[in-house]
């Protein structure tokens, strides 16, 4: 699987509103990015990657679609291999 | 697991105890006991000059802008240790904000410039800081805020209102949370450092409270302030993470003076149990008693287990959302019950300001709202348990 697939079955695991979810779609304006669910979903990348998220990663850039969020799991774990 | 303390872990502790005893216990001028200012609502300003001269405030900051450079656990063992030696708790209020919810932000996200500028004088405590977040509709809600931040040029105007802010009355420096781009919500809130005297910030009189009278807390209204891109703290749109961040710090060090407070109350509550006399016999000899002070000793232990197992875990550099909830929640339920118990424990005495147990009940229940109310912590916990 995919980062992107990943990521989008935890999106359609814990929000109703995210069952025709695309990567690239902006998740703030479908409203699936709370102050909570981004708490949450940063457990998750924790967890399920391994990754360890510095406190200035947790920037809404990084956030904005599950491309942006693949894209910085990917270059976190190739910080951890390199 | 290791849960001993090195020792050189064990020497700092005590030193800043020792320190706290004797240095904090009275000022050289009027209002000199904590019991007189907390009738006044006066600031032990003496008692803050003497913190920056102890390094309390430099704790920690890198010594390259003049401070100690001391990890999470031993800022959290000072401030256990001061919350112990020093009955002030207001004025340890004032010095956790300053430090914990300024001078860490500015050391998480400023500038190289940014911290050059402020945080060799506030480590001096020639600048006290303060963090301007709630607004009077946007509480536990805090990233709903309406102070807006609008860009002009190579500036920003900031327009709205802050209340409940600590240290408000005294501050140099503010670290203001303002949104540029309500639409966004929490992506759109952004931190900015604003300094007393700049046009259009005012702060209103100091407000009332229940306890920390000790510790001013005030509004802080903004009227086209302008701020220069420079003083954006972090990037636009990071506010969320900046306060996230230091939420974390704050809800291990700020709950670490409660904790040594607790051990301050256990001390002096065996003792009276010791002395007083009912019935023939030392109160401390009915179980009723002993049994109260025996739940007091359990919840100081965990408390201490728990906030230290977050402050480890910040120091090895892991988030620690979920710990952080629960020991933030386990220490202010325990600092209020643990004063409930004191004050009972003394009967009449208890309830009478003179005996100093009160005031630690009053200044306690703060502890349930301030950091995020307790209420909050729950559904913090409750989410990241995936409910
Ligand atoms: C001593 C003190 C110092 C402070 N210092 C500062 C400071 O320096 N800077 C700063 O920015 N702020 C500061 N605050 C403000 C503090 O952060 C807020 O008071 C706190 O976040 C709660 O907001 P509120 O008072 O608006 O209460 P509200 O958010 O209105 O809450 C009222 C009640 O409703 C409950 N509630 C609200 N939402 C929920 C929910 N979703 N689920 C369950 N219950 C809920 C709350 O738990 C509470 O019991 C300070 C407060 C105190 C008491």
């Amino acid at each position: 699987m995919t980062t992107q697939q990943i990521l989008l079955g935890y999106f359609a695991d814990t929000n109703a509103k995210a069952k025709d979810l695309g990567a690239g779609d902006s998740l703030l304006d479908r409203g699936l990015l709370d102050s909570m669910a981004i708490v949450k979903l940063i457990a998750f990348l924790e967890e399920r990657f391994g990754v360890q998220l510095g406190d200035d990663e947790f920037d809404p850039d990084h956030f904005e679609t599950v491309d942006a969020i693949a894209t910085l799991v990917e270059s976190k774990l190739g910080e951890k291999k390199s | 697991m290791d849960f001993g303390l090195s020792e050189e872990q064990s020497a700092f502790k005590k030193s800043v105890y020792d320190f706290a005893k004797k240095e904090l216990a009275s000022a050289s001028a009027e209002p000199k006991t904590t019991r007189e200012r907390d009738k006044v609502g006066g600031f032990f300003r003496e008692g803050f000059d003497k913190c920056a001269e102890f390094g309390i405030l430099a704790l920690p900051v890198p010594e390259q802008y003049g401070g100690l450079g001391k990890d999470v656990v031993d800022c959290a063992l000072a401030m256990q240790a001061l919350g112990r030696g020093c009955t002030d708790s207001g004025l340890l209020f004032t010095i956790s904000s300053h430090v914990f919810t300024c001078e860490i932000p500015l050391l998480q996200f400023g500038s190289e410039e940014q911290k050059q500028r402020f945080l060799p004088r506030m480590v001096k405590g020639e600048l006290i800081g303060c963090h301007a977040m709630s607004e009077p509709e946007a509480g536990s809600d805090a990233f709903s805020l309406t102070t807006s931040a609008e860009k002009r040029g190579d500036r920003f105007v900031l327009n709205g209102q802050k209340t409940f802010i600590s240290n408000a009355p005294i501050a140099d420096l503010f670290l203001v949370f303002a949104t540029t781009n309500r639409a966004r919500g929490w992506a759109g809130v952004t931190g900015f450092l604003v300094e007393r005297g700049a046009k259009g910030l005012s702060v209103g009189k100091p407000l009332e409270k229940m306890g920390l009278k000790t510790s001013p807390t005030g509004e802080v209204v903004l009227e086209d302030v302008e701020v220069p891109e420079d003083m954006v703290l972090g990037r636009v749109g990071q506010g969320s993470a900046i306060f996230n961040a230091e939420m974390e710090w704050e809800r291990s060090c700020l709950f670490a003076l409660h904790l040594g407070a607790m051990e301050r109350q256990l001390e002096d509550t065996i003792r009276y149990a010791k002395e007083r006399k009912q019935f023939g016999q030392p109160i401390g000899s009915f179980q009723a008693v002993s049994h109260k002070i025996a739940d007091m000793k359990v919840r100081i232990e965990l408390a201490e287990l728990v906030l230290l197992k977050v402050a480890w875990l910040k120091a090895k550099g892991s988030r620690a959302s979920l710990e952080s909830a629960i020991s933030k929640l386990f220490v202010s339920e325990s600092f209020v019950q643990n004063s409930l118990d004191a004050v009972q424990i003394r009967g009449g005495y208890g309830y009478m300001a003179e005996y100093e147990v009160e005031r630690d009940l009053r200044d306690a229940i703060g502890s349930k709202i301030y950091s995020g109310t307790n209420e909050i912590q729950k559904n913090i916990i409750a989410s990241l348990l995936g409910l």
